[in-house]
């Protein structure tokens, strides 16, 4: 019984360990290898067999040659389907691979874009990434298809092993096929933290930021109404609290010293809950105006804005050992 | 464009199901009772409707009220929930009903397999020709929705589910022929379902002629049964195929009375040539083997009959064909048996006093029974009988004087009773034997057709020394229903026994009806027949000598070559062999140390390994320092050479076997 369980485990093992082996892998362009393509019946075929095996018998019964001639004819077809879904994958393959930077604990996007030499579109494969849900689509002779993945922790973070499957035509057989391109994406680190540390030194204030605060103005604090202010100007919220109404204030835009996020600054905080502060506080200062630098002990970014210097700063961060 | 794995069924989709559960039901209208089709076009209408509407499906209490109540229909309605037809009923209704239900794709699946059941169910009550264009446009349509419900929305959808089904319909039908010749067949049913009054087979010949049963039967235009004689066919004279033989007369009925006394099996002897027939013969629930008169023997099982009639062990209900061999001149049963005397005589004890009368009459001054015959012969012929399909009543009680003497108009089993009576008061026995006469040529093909409307009644004398003789009294009536038989078969004989004008429209009729006849008979002959003993013949032919032995050898011969199939396919998937010896070897004592729960990490340099495990087995943990670092420099060290090598795979050998 005990070996019995071990030869089959070890059946198995080899044979996942086979598959695993023989996904294409390696540079683009991946091509859906008539050889590593696996054909197993759904459970719908499963029931379609059985189906088939009640309408032999009662055919064989009744001695009725018609019935007789549709369950073989419905059978036939059924392997014929299985066929054409082995056409239906076979000779695809993965042209390019985009992944949007994600972060730790967030949904990795990677947008695969698909060619196909032959001319008849490529139905209903359902692709997935690892176990996540699947994205179900049509491939003509080009498509980008994105399909998501968990990113996992922090830094370079591998392809998961692409698995893509087709049950067309007839849903009886599931047709399957994997690649396992050499592909990787940045993730960086997780967003946490307090927020905005770079104002600190207006001590006393208030620190969250009311929403009506628009773009390039900054929130100086609230003040007792005085005849003249608008409707608009009283913060109806911090208002209800008082005996008074009290009217928000702002500064006119002035162009703020560069923000510093260091990470010795960080000093008595772990080492991952460090990383996800600076990558709070650089997200929330590249969505202001205004420069920021980022001190990290290998390196010093900044002070800069823009697009660019998000990125770098960032990368910097996922990259951090 | 993207959409969810299994979503639920689209309004497209669902009704398209709608659609094809109405076609492949479609058929059932024809067999079920006509509330019970309405009830299931209802269901149709309310579904069509609902999802045209792109209505929610109804709650769960509604269905399964409707469920319920499909069930008391079909109960109260048929008598049982059992049965080819309650069974067939409550498959269609529950398949309408299933439509309902059509929220996942698991849904649109199920009823996709019931279309295909429901659409064979059709073939339970009809296997005809039309039947089986049928089975190829419902097949079409039941794979077009399998590919549409299995594609996503688009442009061109509905198209390409066409072209894709086509296409796998055609690319099957090599395979699903092949698995229709070869497929073991196995003769007789399995299990009966359903009582005889399910039976789909129609009524023919029975072995009863009450008045009208015979003409009821004439003025049908089904096919009876196909010949196909060997040789020249025999003069029109001469086609009457034999039926069953009746020998007993009540209530104005011929019948084979159940308590009669057991006759033995006639006696047939052949007086010249022979005739071989090859007869198709269709269904129709009785035992009779119709065969050309007088049948000699057949090439199936059968018994002969008191009344020289081919019997089989059990009523024909499905199409069968068989050999027979015929004598058109016989002498039958030249010795009449005491018993048989006594009821080819029998009559009941009073009614019919002109008729017994008239009898003694023509018995006057004549010596035999044949001569006795001719005069009957001829008195029908010298008095205005009409031979018509519909006579007039006549009185229960002397129903064949109110014919010879009244009405004086009648069909075949009229004057085959009346002659028959007149003969028994006369005091010569006979009976009435039923069949067919005439057959027609077949316009396409080398066979006969014979009709219901051939349907034919004569008597049967007998005479001491020739035994019984056939008395035909139809033919002193109606002579042309006799020697004028539609020879080429453009005139048929109407009710009167005239025969009917030609004109270019019933010839073109004609022509076409032949056609469809002939491909009818192509396909009974080379389809419907297919069976266990045609299967057999083919093993033969094929020179498998029995069936068995072939399908085994057949079926040995597939699997074997998938299960070598098989072993290659995992042969190639074998773990890549490594050519190096020093790794294979390396390889032997890292799995010898997995088993014993001590793998090696794949970032684990092998020297690091073993120094990492040396503490923990203090007998061998040296020996595994010393392999890595043997190992080690016999992967990196350019220096070693053959001779480390071999030590080395010695010394993995050795540490493999041992107990560790």
């Amino acid at each position: 019984m005990r070996l019995a369980r071990r030869v089959v485990d070890r059946l198995v093992a080899r044979g996942a360990a086979s598959i695993a082996r023989r996904a294409p892998r390696g540079a683009l362009p991946l091509r859906v290898s008539p050889r590593r393509l696996y054909i197993l019946p759904t459970r719908f075929g499963g029931v379609f067999a059985l189906l088939m095996i009640g309408l032999l018998v009662g055919a064989t019964n009744y001695g009725n040659n018609l019935a007789f001639a549709l369950a073989f004819w419905l059978g036939a077809i059924a392997l014929v389907s299985m066929h054409r879904a082995h056409r239906n994958l076979s000779g695809l393959s993965l042209a390019d691979i985009h992944a949007e930077p994600a972060h730790a604990g967030d949904q990795l996007t990677w947008r695969l874009t698909w060619a196909s030499k032959a001319s008849r579109p490529r139905r209903r494969l359902a692709i997935a990434l690892a176990d996540a849900r699947p994205v179900v689509c049509d491939i003509g002779a080009s498509a980008t298809v994105t399909a998501k993945q968990s990113a996992g922790r922090r830094g370079e973070q591998a392809m998961a092993r692409i698995h893509i499957e087709s049950r067309y035509p007839l849903g009886l057989f599931r047709c399957w096929a994997y690649l396992a391109p050499r592909h990787s994406a940045l993730v960086y680190p997780s967003v946490a933290g307090t927020t905005t540390a770079h104002d600190t030194a207006d001590a006393g204030r208030e620190r969250t930021r009311p929403a009506s605060v628009m773009p390039g103005e900054f929130f100086r604090g609230h003040r007792r109404y005085r005849d003249g202010d608008t409707w608009a100007q009283i913060d109806w919220k911090h208002s209800a609290r008082r005996d008074h109404w009290l009217v928000r204030e702002s500064e006119p835009p002035v162009t703020p010293p560069p923000a510093v996020f260091a990470y010795h600054s960080l000093g008595d905080r772990p080492h991952e809950a460090r990383l996800s502060q600076l990558a709070r506080w650089v997200i929330e200062a590249a969505a202001l105006p205004g420069d920021y630098r980022l001190i990290l002990p290998d390196i010093d970014i900044g002070p800069a804005s823009g697009r660019a210097h998000r990125t770098a700063c960032l990368d910097a961060l996922a990259r951090q050992p | 464009m993207t959409a969810p794995l299994a979503g639920p069924a689209s309004r497209k989709e669902r009704l398209a199901l709608v659609g094809l559960a109405l076609f492949v039901s479609a058929g059932h209208i024809a067999h079920l009772p006509a509330w019970l089709s309405g009830l299931a076009l209802l269901l149709f209408i309310w579904q069509g409707w609902a999802h045209w509407q792109g209505r929610p499906s109804p709650p769960g209490w509604l269905r399964g009220g409707a469920t319920l109540g499909v069930f008391a229909c079909v109960f109260f309605g048929i008598g049982q929930l059992t049965g080819q037809t309650a069974g067939v009923a409550l498959l269609a209704l529950m398949t309408t009903l299933k439509l309902s239900e059509l929220q996942r794709q698991r849904d649109a699946e199920i009823v996709l397999l019931l279309c295909c059941f429901v659409l064979a169910t059709e073939f339970l009550f009809s296997q005809s020709l039309a039947m089986a264009l049928y089975l190829v446009v419902g097949l079409l349509a039941i794979i077009t929705v399998f590919v549409y419900v299995h594609t996503l929305a688009g442009p061109g959808r509905l198209r390409h589910a066409i072209g894709e089904a086509t296409t796998l319909t055609v690319l099957a039908i090599p395979l699903a022929g092949l698995c229709f010749v070869l497929f073991p067949r196995l003769p007789g049913p399995l299990w009966h379902l359903g009582g005889g009054e399910d039976s789909a087979a129609v009524t023919g010949l029975s072995d009863r002629m009450s008045p009208g049963a015979i003409s009821q039967l004439a003025r049908s235009q089904r096919v009876a049964l196909r010949a196909r004689f060997d040789g020249p066919a025999p003069p029109p004279r001469a086609r009457y195929w034999r039926g069953p033989v009746l020998w007993d007369f009540a209530d104005n009925t011929w019948y084979n009375r159940a308590d009669g006394p057991d006759l033995a099996s006639a006696n047939v002897m052949a007086q010249g040539p022979t005739q071989s027939v090859t007869i198709t013969l269709e269904a129709r629930d009785q035992p009779w083997l119709i065969a050309l008169d007088t049948p000699l023997s057949a090439d199936r099982d059968y018994r002969l009959g008191a009344g020289a009639t081919l019997i089989a062990d059990t009523p024909i209900n499905e199409r069968i064909r068989y050999r027979t061999r015929s004598a058109l001149q016989r002498r039958l049963d030249p010795d009449l048996s005491r018993a048989a005397r006594a009821r080819a005589l029998a009559l009941p004890p009073a009614g019919n006093p002109r008729t017994r009368a008239l009898a003694r009459r023509l018995a006057v001054d004549t010596d035999s029974h044949g001569a006795l015959a001719d005069r009957a012969m001829k008195w029908l012929a010298a008095h205005d009988f009409v031979y018509t399909l519909r006579p007039p009543e006549t009185s229960p009680r002397n129903a064949v004087d109110d014919f010879l003497f009244r009405t004086r108009a009648g069909f075949c089993e009229h004057y085959a009773g009346a002659m028959v009576y007149l003969m028994r008061a006369a005091g010569v026995p006979a009976r009435v034997v039923t069949g067919y006469l005439g057959a027609e040529p077949a316009l396409y093909g080398d066979y006969w057709i014979v009709r219901d409307a051939n349907a034919h009644a004569w008597a049967e004398i007998w005479q001491p020394g020739t035994g019984w003789v056939r008395v035909d009294p139809t033919r002193a009536v109606a002579p042309a229903r006799i020697d004028h038989l539609p020879e080429n078969g453009r005139d048929s004989v109407d009710a009167g026994g005239n025969t009917r004008a030609n004109g270019p429209l019933t010839g073109l009729f004609y022509r076409g009806r032949m056609a469809w006849d002939g491909m009818n008979a192509a396909w009974n002959q080379w389809f419907l027949a297919y069976g266990p003993t045609l299967q057999k013949g083919l093993m033969q032919r094929l020179g498998l000598n029995s069936q068995g032995a072939g399908v085994v050898v057949l079926t040995l011969a597939g699997v074997g070559l998938l299960a070598l199939a098989s072993l290659f396919m995992l042969w190639r998937m074998r773990p890549a062999r490594t050519h190096d010896p020093v790794l294979r070897a390396w390889h032997g004592v890292e799995r010898r140390m997995a088993r014993t729960g001590r793998p090696r990490a794949r970032h684990e340099p092998a020297s690091q390994w073993a120094a990492r495990l040396a503490p923990t087995m203090p007998r061998n943990g040296p020996e595994l320092i010393a392999l890595a670092a043997d190992y080690e420099a016999l992967r990196y060290d350019p220096r070693t050479g053959a001779a480390e090598r071999r030590n080395f795979q010695r010394k993995a050998r050795r540490f493999r076997r041992r107990r560790l």
